[in-house]
């Protein structure tokens, strides 16, 4: 399995600067997570690294293993292993999340796995990509596809938000359970309890668009005591 | 090979032409001497030859339409009205030509009517050259052949209903085609018979600068239940040729009919099309309407809701990509109450494309306690593209229950990028955004349509995105 290496990148959308000069090294099997407060640029990162239109490149890089990311389209990222999960995922009307999954589907994908543990029936998968979801819904959506694709390295960008109790229970299993079989994964998060119960092997706080600092979960307890302000402002004051 | 719209063979699928030599063909041109030469080569019966001529006459007299899509690129009198391809009809295909047999055999045509249609009809340019119905249809009563062999083997029938759903005054090609049709269908199911499996036709024009003008009638007595489903491909000429087809359905009572047409015509083809169905008392009648291929289509299904408790609906899909304007609506007449009709529209404009929903929604007085529903969902795959909606509503009676509501949804990078970024390219993502957009429609054709209407889509797309 590869390593997702990114190196001094630095992303403009709407004619800002939302991400500048990022590097982070994952390496297959770990979890990373970006945390920082809303409006930090988490996104921005995210769809940088996958190629949204909108967002454009201005310098850096992005490897996957020896694969050059950002000279690729989104869906060539995609088929070279990568998987980004939405924050919010646009509805698509007349595809049934059941027909979608099929189609999507890596040769190694198996979706079914994660059925049971978030009771999911086929009356679910029976209707359509994410027509009429909940917030919830749709982040179970999204983690049916992570499945279904199998990725070698998986951004999840928001995925504990809108998820009930019960479900946001089981998803730091389920991650582990890819991890295990090799996959990396960057979560993208603002939310001190669902890092908590996830206990990812490395943290990145992020604010403004940079990393203000890398390290392990002690982070997330000073972030837990003190918020993202006093941090935050800490650390760019100096 | 690249035509004028920028329209390849290989996007389109089926703008192939074959070699094969007709029997007879027309000179360019209308006129009384050719109508007369038409009718004799047919050896019609008197009453036909009249009914032409005085369609010919209105047909001169009657204006193009002021309005819809521009038709200013129709020559009358440059068109062939008639081509023979052979002097009799088939009905087994071991009986057609070898060329056009390859045709309908590269179109897919004999394979489906093997797997799951319960008789079906092929037409090459001006003639019906096989038509078959499976025994046990045809066993309780019911017919299924061309309209020329039903004017000499049921002329009572063809004499009480034909022209009496859409007279020649109609429309300028109503006229039109009234004077110079050939082929269509002829289709009569007796009281009670519900055919459980539908009947097909399926139209080809492949003569250059030719006009097809066929000719369907449908007769659906009480209580009996019919599924008609009807294609259409041609090859890709650089001049225009012109389908304006007549057809008319009458439902008696409690009876049911479901015509549905998934139009594919190449994108040198003017189809300008008459619609028209009377449903009786307690009668329901639907229109499938997808119009995927031509230049530009001009097409308005309708019902006469005729009878208490009638029911109608129409689905009218179209998808409209470069050099294409598809005009294409629905019309409702309630002239009797507790009737109920609904029209769904769901149009597609990419690439510069156009499409326009035209409806007209009537209720006169004395039909009370109608229904009426029209929904119109557009979608605009980039800002060159196009889409209106003309709906007119006219309601004499008081009681009257409209719901009237049209949308349209400009399909952006943020659907496009959210589909890519599960591997699909950019033409699977507009694809799968179309079908799943027609999804309402798709629904309602047998599985191997609902699989190939996917893949036109699809082949329509790569022709624009790729």
């Amino acid at each position: 399995m590869e390593s997702l290496v990114i190196e001094n990148l630095s992303v403009e959308a709407g004619g800002r600067v939302v991400v500048k000069n990022v590097s982070l090294r994952i390496l297959p099997g770990e979890i990373h997570a970006l945390v920082g407060p809303n409006g930090s640029g988490k996104s921005s990162l995210a769809y940088g690294i996958f190629g949204h239109p909108e967002y454009h490149v201005m310098h850096g890089s992005v490897y996957l293993g020896a694969i050059d990311l950002l000279a690729l389209s989104p869906e060539e990222r995609a088929r070279a292993g990568m998987f980004l999960s939405f924050q919010e995922p646009p509805e698509i009307g007349g595809v049934t999340l059941k027909s979608f999954l099929r189609e999507v589907k890596d040769a190694s994908g198996d979706y079914k796995t994660v059925l049971s543990g978030f009771r999911i029936d086929e009356s679910f998968l029976a209707r359509f990509l994410n027509e009429g979801f909940s917030g919830g819904e749709k982040k179970k959506s999204e983690i049916l596809q992570l499945f279904a694709r199998r990725p070698k390295f998986a951004i999840l960008d928001e995925i504990d938000t809108g998820l009930d109790i019960d479900s946001l229970s089981v998803i730091p299993e389920i991650l582990r359970g890819l991890t295990r079989a090799g996959t990396g994964i960057l979560v993208i998060t603002h939310s001190t309890k669902f890092l908590g119960a996830l206990s990812p092997d490395v943290v990145s706080l992020f604010s403004n668009g940079v990393i203000v600092e890398t390290g392990g979960t002690e982070i997330i307890s000073r972030l837990e005591k003190n918020g993202y302000e006093k941090i935050t402002s800490h650390v760019n004051a100096k | 090979m690249k035509t004028k719209n920028g329209i390849t063979d290989e996007t389109y699928g089926y703008g192939f032409r074959d070699n094969h030599s007709p029997v007879f063909r027309a000179a360019p041109g209308i006129s009384v001497k050719s109508i007369r030469e038409i009718s004799g080569i047919k050896g019609e019966p008197e009453w036909m030859r009249e009914f032409r001529l005085r369609a010919f006459a209105i047909f001169q007299k009657k204006e193009m339409p002021a309005w819809g899509a521009d038709l200013s690129g129709i020559d009358f009198q440059k068109m062939i009205y008639y081509v023979k391809p052979v002097d009799r009809m088939a009905r087994s295909w071991d009986d057609v030509p070898e060329e056009i047999k390859a045709t309908f055999e590269r179109i897919g045509v004999p394979e489906a009517e093997r797997k799951f249609f319960a008789g079906a009809a092929a037409q090459y340019d001006s003639d019906v050259i096989y038509h078959a119905v499976k025994e046990s249809f045809s066993r309780r009563g019911v017919i299924f052949t061309d309209m020329d062999s039903a004017v000499k083997e049921y002329p009572d029938l063809v004499k009480r209903y034909f022209g009496t759903v859409i007279p020649p005054g109609d429309n300028k090609f109503a006229a039109l085609n009234s004077a110079v049709w050939s082929g269509g269908s002829f289709i009569y199911i007796p009281a009670g018979v519900k055919l459980e499996m539908p009947l097909q036709a399926y139209f080809r024009i492949n003569t250059e600068n030719f006009g097809q003008f066929e000719r369907t009638l449908i007769i659906a007595e009480e209580g009996s239940e019919v599924h008609y489903l009807e294609g259409c491909t041609a090859p890709v000429y650089s001049t225009d040729s012109l389908h304006a087809a007549v057809v008319e359905i009458i439902a008696q009572p409690h009876a049911r009919v479901r015509y549905t047409t998934v139009q594919n015509w190449s994108k040198n083809v003017y189809n300008l099309v008459t619609k028209r169905a009377i449903a009786q008392e307690g009668a329901f009648v639907e229109w499938v309407d997808c119009n995927l291929g031509s230049k530009v289509t001009m097409k308005y299904p309708s019902v006469i809701l005729r009878g208490r408790g009638a029911r109608a609906d129409t689905l009218s899909v179209a998808l409209a990509g470069p050099g294409q304007h598809q005009d294409a609506g629905a019309k409702m007449i309630h002239t009797a109450p507790d009737t109920r009709s609904n029209v769904l529209s769901k149009s597609v404009s990419f690439g510069g494309g156009r499409t326009s929903y035209r409806g007209m929604s009537r209720v006169v007085r004395g039909a009370d306690n109608v229904q009426m529903s029209v929904r119109c969902d557009a979608m605009l795959m980039d800002p060159e593209s196009r889409s209106d909606t003309y709906p007119t509503l006219k309601v004499d009676e008081k009681d009257t229950r409209v719901e009237h509501e049209a949308t349209v949804s400009k399909i952006g990078e943020k659907e496009l990028f959210y589909l890519r970024s599960r591997g699909l390219s950019e033409i699977a993502a507009s694809s799968l955004i179309v079908s799943g957009f027609f999804e309402p429609l798709v629904k309602t054709l047998p599985i191997d349509y609902a699989v190939e209407m996917n893949r036109l889509i699809e082949l329509q797309m790569e022709g624009s995105v790729g």
